[in-house]
């Protein structure tokens, strides 16, 4: 119980950012509800072990980027509606102004980020959501620092082409990183 | 702050609080309380008597043949202008579910030993996100899990004209290697393929993370992760849980392998009885009715040119099949994906290519 308490607290002041994490790297509710729920579940099962760890942060962030994409659930993946092509942002966004322009900023970058597999997916999250060095970022997804390398910009250089709209954005993280 | 940074705040910004804790604190207890439970005398002699015939191989599972033809996988795979529909009469058997990113629908593909092709399901332009899986095969392709635009799973014969709604989207699914169950998660479900019969349970004793398989005789196998990389820097622990669904009493056994690099997947082949774990420059094949490895294998890691160019090769696990292992090599050029299937001979180690697909393969393929 006092466990149960301790995983409770640990949890808590975390929730937040977990959630924030598992929607950036579903794109869904459901799925980043079920994502943040398999993660809690493998971690409380072994609370009393991670507890004790230098590092339970890492722990739980490690068993996230994992569960996300190392599941059945990785041939399942979320799919955009259409192909996005150069001047494919909507007249009317220009119209309604810039709040209507950023909606769909964001709407195009969700269609993108679907298209990118998953590991690719994490990596952008790891690097430029949580702003983690590229040796963190490969520690988390258990692979080289030139993996995580050499997905980022393949992730960049596919969002490009993904989303002509957003292409200066990802254009200058390639320049920050390179 | 960038201005990618800027917009990844503003697409966290859409979630919600998933206050999933309770629950996860339940489950846990759930699974804490029956590790740790004694058994009560009759229970142990139940126990006991599975324990003595639970491990017991009932069928030879020695070596596979050695590499042959893959004359189920067509060698050359190109986006056809316009595929029909999935029709409800007999198409033969699959060999393969690739999705296709076209013009304005992204679609999934299944291709036929014959390389005929069948749209499954699309995407209508305005519609919203919508979640769904490429589908699976059985592994004598006769046998199809997908779902239709609706988002609704069903179960297809290819051979034949029957189709079954599942009761559920599957977040997990496997099916036996001599073509008799289909089993599913959550419950789980097990479809007997032989005369259609279809059973939920709903087992308190084991979930799977790491691998759910079943066996030829209907028992369900969960392989988890017990000690993974977090906590060890020399091996990985996996516990491997056989269970007989309508006694959700789990004979577990448990196996230490060598983590020679990071862990990357596992899979359990069809069947149950193949345990594949791919770590970044090899592949451990491990017997589940000895718990003995097999052997390991290496595989190319992931060549990332470095500084960072535009190009790069990743290799991940495909399927398991009696001819060998089934690898999907991808080759990223200038954000153009080129996938092909390799084939491992388990007795050489050797790869070869069998199967080239289209370029721009978003996911998979999957193979059966």
């Amino acid at each position: 119980m006092a466990d149960d308490d301790g995983f409770r607290e640990f949890v808590r002041g975390r929730l937040p950012s977990l959630s924030r994490v598992a929607y950036l790297l579903t794109g869904d509710h459901h799925a980043a509800e079920d994502l943040v729920q398999d993660t809690l579940v493998k971690v409380a099962g072994r609370w009393s072990r991670v507890n004790a760890m230098e590092r339970p942060d890492a722990y739980l962030r490690k068993v996230m980027y994992h569960q996300h994409i190392s599941a059945w659930r990785r041939r399942s993946r979320q799919v955009g509606q259409s192909t996005l092509r150069p001047g494919s942002l909507p007249d009317k966004a220009a119209a309604a102004g810039d709040m209507a322009e950023d909606v769909t900023v964001r709407v195009l970058l969700e269609q993108a980020l679907a298209k990118l597999t998953r590991r690719q997916r994490a990596v952008l999250v790891l690097r430029f959501f949580e702003d983690l060095p590229e040796a963190t970022a490969a520690e988390v997804l258990g692979c080289s620092v030139g993996t995580v390398k050499s997905q980022t910009h393949h992730a960049l250089t596919r969002l490009r082409v993904l989303a002509p709209d957003l292409a200066d954005c990802f254009t200058e993280t390639l320049e920050a990183i390179s | 702050m960038s201005r990618f940074r800027a917009l990844l705040d503003e697409v966290a910004d859409q979630a919600n609080l998933y206050d999933v804790t309770d629950r996860a604190v339940a489950v846990a207890r759930r699974r804490r309380r029956l590790q740790h439970a004694i058994p009560a005398v009759t229970a142990a002699v139940v126990l006991s008597i599975v324990a003595a015939t639970a491990w017991v191989p009932r069928h030879h599972s020695g070596p596979a043949p050695a590499t042959g033809a893959m004359a189920w996988l067509p060698e050359k795979i190109t986006v056809p202008s316009q595929a029909p529909p999935l029709p409800s009469t007999p198409v033969g058997r699959g060999a393969l579910i690739y999705d296709a990113v076209g013009e304005s629908t992204a679609s999934a593909l299944l291709v036929t030993t014959t390389g005929r092709q069948y749209r499954l399901s699309d995407v209508r332009a305005n519609l919203p996100f919508i979640v769904f899986g490429s589908g699976s095969l059985s592994p004598d392709g006769r046998w199809l899990v997908y779902m239709d635009r609706s988002g609704t799973p069903y179960l297809r014969n290819l051979t034949g004209t029957t189709r079954r709604a599942l009761p559920a989207q599957p977040t997990g699914l496997a099916w036996s290697a001599d073509g008799h169950w289909f089993a599913m998660e959550p419950g789980p479900t097990l479809v007997d393929l032989r005369t259609g019969a279809l059973k939920t349970y709903h087992l308190t004793c084991c979930y799977s993370t790491n691998g759910f398989a079943v066996r030829d005789d209907g028992r369900l196998v969960f392989t988890n992760i017990s000690v993974d990389a977090g906590t060890s820097d020399t091996a990985n622990e996996y516990d491997v849980d056989v269970v007989d669904p309508a006694v959700d009493w789990p004979m577990r056994r448990s196996i230490t392998l060598p983590k020679h690099s990071p862990a990357v997947g596992w899979q359990v082949a069809a069947g149950g009885t193949r345990l594949l774990v791919a770590n970044e420059g090899n592949l451990t094949l491990v017997d589940l009715t000895t718990m003995r490895i097999l052997r390991t294998y290496q595989v190319p890691k992931a060549q990332a040119a470095s500084p960072p160019s535009d190009e790069n090769d990743t290799w991940s696990v495909g399927s398991l099949v009696p001819e060998g292992i089934l690898l999907v090599h991808k080759r990223f050029t200038a954000g153009v994906v080129q996938t092909s299937v390799e084939l491992l001979n388990l007795d050489t180690g050797k790869r070869r290519p069998v199967s080239q697909l289209p370029p721009d393969v978003s996911e998979g393929p999957v193979l059966r």
